[in-house]
């Protein structure tokens, strides 16, 4: 029984499907008669965009039988036989939707293995890899469309669940930076963009603040509050884009979040401190994946202020 | 320059993002020092406080004047700032000395782990 993972997503969580029975036993012998196809699990392409699928055996028998990785990645251009790896990983995508893809309780993430999905996959198996462009997509007006779309190979028609829109003001320090509020907002105010005077904290509003700082528990505390990880509706617009980091210490144990502007770049504020648009290298944020974050190393993900959002 | 009323003085570390900063009351000694420090630390030419964004960003004090009112102290590598109603001030903190003996008030005010790290990052003397 097998586990897959398309290893495709930044913000969104990536697609997982199950393959068993036959079809599992015929592509771990092949696999096992063609070991350079096989990649290591961190090996190979880490940017932007596909990096290939990640494989892992379910029961305690196959990778023994078999002389395999528990855990190894295909196609994504780590192993030493990549054409025989990208035919395995085709093989593998096109179950991503069969009826009985789902059936094993660590398969989590069921929202984006869809057919459009699977299709896109495909298709990017056949195309070369090229160095990633950021090509973000912005049509007139103040809605924009989310980075997934845009690390996404340009010239590949994109399936409609890559694409969500979000909205974005001009970059405004002043209005966070007056001496009579500086000091009482913080970077998850700034992100939301609310201004409660109250140094808000992700959860506080609703009942479920964060009890340990992480990625997940920070988030979790961002989503009670009405932050959307998926596509959110244009019913809940302006929908702020935001990016959550993580100081994960040791000593230094914090988050901090970003939002993005109409001019492209992002804007934070690092607690009381003035709202700004550079990193601590003093370049523009372009990306927060890659600022210069000091101790904030860790990039958990993006996600959506929603106008429900409320932050205390 | 004295502050005269015996009040508590608190100081905060400016340190996080999201998380409030950790603060702590400081004691007399401390306060004496950091206001005989104000009153006779050279000036600081050509030197502007800098603001290095993520990360530890120094101290600030709210340092209540005799006169009324309260003097905003920011102490951060080499550098004091006391800003009042009348305009700001600019000494020399040499060595950190100051920073460090006011990071020292505390060690047993603060976690731990984070006193070792603010003392990691200003350095040894």
């Amino acid at each position: 029984m097998l586990k897959i993972t398309a290893d495709l997503f930044s913000g969104l969580p990536n697609p997982e499907w199950l393959v068993e029975g036959a079809e599992a036993a015929s592509v771990l012998h092949d696999l096992a008669t063609n070991r350079h196809a096989v990649a290591s699990a961190d090996s190979g392409f880490t940017g932007l965009g596909f990096r290939g699928l990640v494989v892992e055996t379910l029961d305690e028998h196959s990778s023994d039988e078999f002389s395999l990785p528990t855990k190894f990645r295909l196609a994504n251009g780590g192993s030493l036989n990549e054409s025989k790896s990208h035919e395995v990983a085709e093989r593998l995508i096109s179950r991503m939707t069969a009826s009985t893809a789902a059936n094993h309780p660590s398969i989590l993430n069921r929202d984006y293995a869809t057919d459009p999905v699977k299709n896109y996959l495909l298709q990017a198996l056949k195309e070369p890899r090229k160095k990633s462009v950021v090509s973000t997509v912005e049509p007139e007006g103040e809605t924009q469309e989310t980075a997934d779309a845009a690390h996404l190979k340009p010239g590949i028609k994109l399936p409609p669940i890559f694409v969500c829109a979000y909205e974005t003001t001009p970059f405004n320090p002043a209005f966070w930076n007056d001496p009579a509020h500086i000091s009482k907002n913080n970077c998850y105010n700034y992100a939301s963009n609310r201004r409660t005077d109250t140094f808000a904290q992700p959860g506080r509003a609703t009942g479920h603040m964060y009890s340990v700082i992480n990625c997940a528990e920070v988030t979790n505390g961002a989503v009670s509050d009405g932050a959307s990880l998926t596509c959110a509706p244009a019913s809940q617009a302006p929908r702020w884009y935001m990016a959550l980091v993580i100081a994960p210490g040791p000593g230094f144990v914090d988050f901090h979040w970003y939002r993005k502007a109409k001019e492209g770049f992002w804007g934070h504020k690092p607690g009381g401190t003035a709202a700004r648009n550079t990193d601590n290298s003093g370049h523009i944020v372009n990306d927060p994946r890659t600022a210069d974050r000091g101790p904030y190393t860790i990039f958990c993900r993006f996600m959506y202020a929603q106008n429900k959002m409320v932050v205390k | 320059m004295s502050s005269g009323s015996g009040a508590q003085v608190q100081v905060e570390v400016d340190l996080y993002s999201g998380r409030p900063n950790p603060t702590w009351t400081l004691p007399p000694e401390a306060v004496a020092l950091l206001e005989q420090r104000l009153a006779t630390a050279p000036r600081a030419t050509n030197a502007r406080m800098s603001d290095p964004g993520l990360g530890y960003r120094g101290l600030t004090v709210a340092l209540p004047i005799s006169t009324g009112g309260v003097a905003s102290i920011r102490i951060f590598a080499g550098l004091v700032e006391r800003v009042t109603a009348s305009g700001a001030v600019l000494v020399r903190d040499d060595q950190r000395a100051l920073e460090r003996a006011l990071i020292a008030t505390a060690s047993d005010k603060i976690p731990y782990e984070v006193f070792e790290y603010i003392n990691r990052i200003v350095g040894p003397a």
